[in-house]
């Protein structure tokens, strides 16, 4: 009974009642929020003759059945065709919870700064939203994830975080893909993914087969085997420059970016045909056990130049030889004899000069040359562009020297 | 009546200093001063740590004296009552700016709408009650929560730190001295917490042998804002200006807490409590200055500001952009640097004044002794 007088007594607890009262009618009333918003996990965009598909990848809280469904409208204007997905959804387009952006193969070919750019003001999409090219459109990326394996909508950011220690260019969110459009070398990389069909094999007959679950596209004979489409992201990328995608590097020039990546801190490199102390004519594979790059952007003279220096400290992880003998076995030994060194400066090297090649070639500063002798050689820098006839052909200047470490690990 | 400790008091500048710089205010810096805002920062913490040493100077010479006292002796009580008038008005936009960046922080980092009035009517009323409470019951709720505000603080600065780019804040001055004026001049309201620990002089069970403990409050927090200020450029660079609210899209950005678990949801917990003081703590003093200004009662005082927060928060204030574009009007900034400018000088003045009058008295008094 004192208790409770004190309760009573004290002001607080009315101020706290107050607001029960105030809040409760309009809580208990208010309906689930889920009813009024569609949870977007991914948005994507294509290119079509009636000018842009938006498709969007709906997250539906259920606890059986699909948890995914596509939805996809067409029209002339891209955010026209966000709202009219609203309308056709019934309900508001939320993409607080969007993982990803995808952009179809052919509107990359367009600016895209302009869609980017709804994202960037309309503010709610999470600007750690993933920005990805798919090598077709995006809605048939989305319809392989609805009908295969529709956690992925939700695990690809951290897919991609995992892969970014693999893969140079594989994080590319809103917020990177406007600091690197707006940077003086205004080149990015771009993540593309793509969709590959795989055979998955099925029990004849019994109940919850893999096929059914997985929504396969088509099915070879019935009851046996089904072709299940699966999503990839395996370090290939888009070059991009002022918005508009350039072109694919191959699959050596991406080696070579791995290699110059900074945050790239494991990897492989495979050498063949080696030929010294421990094998005959080998085929060696070397694991990246730590990696190091320095870039220094300096003038000599007027003469602008980038000095790049890669060390490797690798690892034998696989080992193939004509001659298998017990030297190769020994774990006291760490391998990189000098002919291995030759092999690996050589195939390193060849990729990394790809790379330099190709960037001076189509002008795409994507190692930001430009960003660094502004930020390092700052007054150099700007007299340099001022002398150029052409500012854009600014890396055809540089010169690049590049110089390779390589250490062997126990 | 002393009703601070040294240790409150070092906390509650603290406190404020930190105050409206973690939200608005290092985009709208990044607006004038692009990658040359932690100059600017830096710059104005210097103006607001010598303003600190002046009053700590009226601190040392008079412990028991408020800035009340102080004024009236000095200059008459109407002077003296103006001042306490600039000073309200001074705490209540503070106040009304921080309550609006809440309102902000909250449709930022948790909800995609929620309504001003249910938003306001609680986190006013939470200020309010803040602000009736006595300066002792203040100093121990700071007192309370500061190591864990802190840890949220440094949470929010350490989450990001893999992907920032520390060189980003370079070329240096690349567009001349010009944008650091301009970054000076613009965000000046956000400074001048050295207001609070005028206010609170005289009530502090002030320790001679201990001054520097207000410098080491100041300077800790100085360089943490500091760093937050290199830290959001580092991340942002170019799209800096874009950015709401440094507080939620720092750990927003980040890509780690995907991969870690929701740290971020800890930091959105913590700077909701944050702002929930910070708001009570400008409502606070804005009270005690009107009931100062006006010799109203302090409850009446609390009904008129409350009354007037509301109205102003309802009908004028209705989206952050209209207060900065008011905060960033030429009479909004000269007024600012009015205001943190003249009055500490005016302290200081006063304690001179008070200085050489008391050292003339006992000139006066040794003489009359003399001719005794």
């Amino acid at each position: 009974m004192k208790r409770l007088k004190r309760i009573f007594s004290n002001k607080v607890f009315y101020v706290f009642l107050i607001f029960i009262v105030a809040f409760f009618p309009s809580a208990i009333y208010l309906g689930a929020e889920i009813g009024s918003t569609a949870v977007g996990v991914m948005i994507g965009i294509d290119k079509v003759e009636e000018g842009v598909e938006v498709s969007i990848l709906e997250l539906i809280p259920e606890k059986s059945g699909k948890n995914i469904k596509l939805s996809a409208v067409k029209e002339e204007d891209f955010s026209e065709a966000i709202e009219k997905l609203s309308f056709e959804l019934g309900k508001k387009v939320g993409l607080a919870h969007c993982q990803a952006v995808v952009l179809g193969d052919e509107i990359m070919y367009e600016n895209i700064v302009f869609i980017l750019d709804y994202f960037m003001r309309a503010n709610n999409l999470s600007s750690n939203a993933l920005i990805i090219n798919s090598e077709t459109t995006a809605r048939e990326l989305f319809e392989a994830i609805e009908e295969s394996s529709q956690d992925i909508a939700l695990t690809l950011q951290d897919r991609v975080a995992f892969d970014n220690k693999y893969l140079f260019s594989a994080e590319m969110n809103l917020e990177t893909f406007f600091k690197d459009y707006l940077s003086d070398s205004n080149s990015l990389l771009m993540p593309i993914v793509s969709i590959e069909d795989s055979e998955s094999s099925s029990s004849s007959g019994g109940g919850g087969s893999d096929s059914e679950d997985s929504g396969s596209s088509s099915s070879s004979s019935s009851g046996e085997s089904s072709t299940k489409k699966k999503l990839r992201c395996e370090g290939r990328a888009a070059i991009v420059k002022k918005g508009i995608k350039v072109r694919e590097p191959s699959k050596e020039e991406l080696d070579g970016y791995n290699y110059l990546g900074k945050n790239v801190e494991e990897g492989n490199i495979h050498i063949s045909n080696v030929t010294d102390e421990n094998f005959t004519n080998g085929d060696l594979d070397f694991q990246i056990f730590n990696k190091d790059v320095s870039k220094k952007v300096k003038f000599d003279g007027e003469n602008p130049y980038c000095e790049i220096k890669v060390d490797f400290v690798l690892k034998l992880s696989k080992a193939s030889s004509e001659t298998y003998n017990t030297q190769s076995l020994d774990s006291t030994k760490q391998y990189v004899t000098p002919e291995v060194k030759q092999k690996i400066e050589e195939e390193v090297g060849g990729c990394i000069s790809l790379v330099l090649s190709e960037i001076k070639a189509n002008n795409t500063d994507t190692l930001y040359i430009a960003r660094d002798f502004n930020r390092f050689q700052h007054s150099k820098w700007k007299k340099y562009l001022s002398n150029l006839e052409n500012e854009d052909e600014y890396l055809q200047g540089i010169d690049f020297r590049v110089s390779l470490e390589i250490e062997g690990k126990l | 009546m002393k009703q601070l400790t040294m240790r409150q008091a070092g906390m509650m500048l603290s406190y404020s200093m930190i105050s409206v710089k973690f939200l608005v205010f290092p985009a709208l810096l990044a607006r004038f001063s692009g990658r040359d805002s932690y100059i600017v920062v830096t710059i104005c913490f210097g103006l607001d740590l010598f303003f600190i040493g002046l009053i700590l100077l009226t601190l040392y010479k008079f412990p028991n004296k408020t800035l009340k006292d102080i004024m009236t002796e000095t200059y008459g009580t109407v002077v003296t009552r103006i001042c306490f008038f600039v000073i309200f008005l001074y705490m209540f936009i503070k106040a009304i700016l921080v309550i609006k960046e809440a309102h902000t922080y909250f449709l930022d980092a948790m909800f995609r709408d929620i309504s001003i009035i249910m938003f306001i009517l609680p986190f006013i009323a939470i200020s309010l009650y803040i602000a009736s409470k006595s300066l002792k019951t203040v100093g121990r709720v700071i007192e309370f929560v500061f190591v864990i505000v802190f840890l949220g603080i440094l949470v929010t600065v350490i989450i990001p730190i893999k992907e920032m780019d520390l060189f980003s804040i370079l070329p240096v001055l690349e567009n001349g001295v010009a944008p650091i004026g301009m970054g000076i001049g613009k965000v000046a309201f956000s400074f001048g917490d050295q207001i609070v620990l005028m206010l609170i002089i005289g009530k502090i069970k002030y320790k001679k042998e201990k001054p520097k403990n207000f410098f080491f409050y100041a300077l800790i927090t100085s360089l943490l804002v500091i760093c937050l200020n290199i830290l959001f450029i580092s991340l942002f660079e170019s799209m800096a200006i874009s950015q709401q609210l440094a507080a939620s899209d720092i750990p927003l950005n980040s890509t780690a807490p995907i991969t870690i678990g929701r740290l971020d949801w800890i930091t959105i917990i913590l700077w909701v409590l944050t702002l929930i003081i910070q708001s009570g703590v400008f409502m606070f003093f804005a009270v005690e200055s009107f009931a100062e200004s006006t010799s109203v009662p302090k409850n009446i005082s609390l009904i008129i500001v409350s009354f007037t927060a509301m109205i102003v928060l309802f009908i004028v204030a209705l989206n952050l952009a209209k207060i900065i574009e008011i905060m960033l009007t030429p009479a909004f900034v000269y007024s600012a640097i009015v205001v943190q400018v003249i009055l500490p000088i005016m302290l200081f003045i006063a304690t001179l004044i008070i200085m050489l009058r008391k050292k003339k008295r006992g000139k006066d008094c040794e003489k009359i002794k003399e001719n005794i």
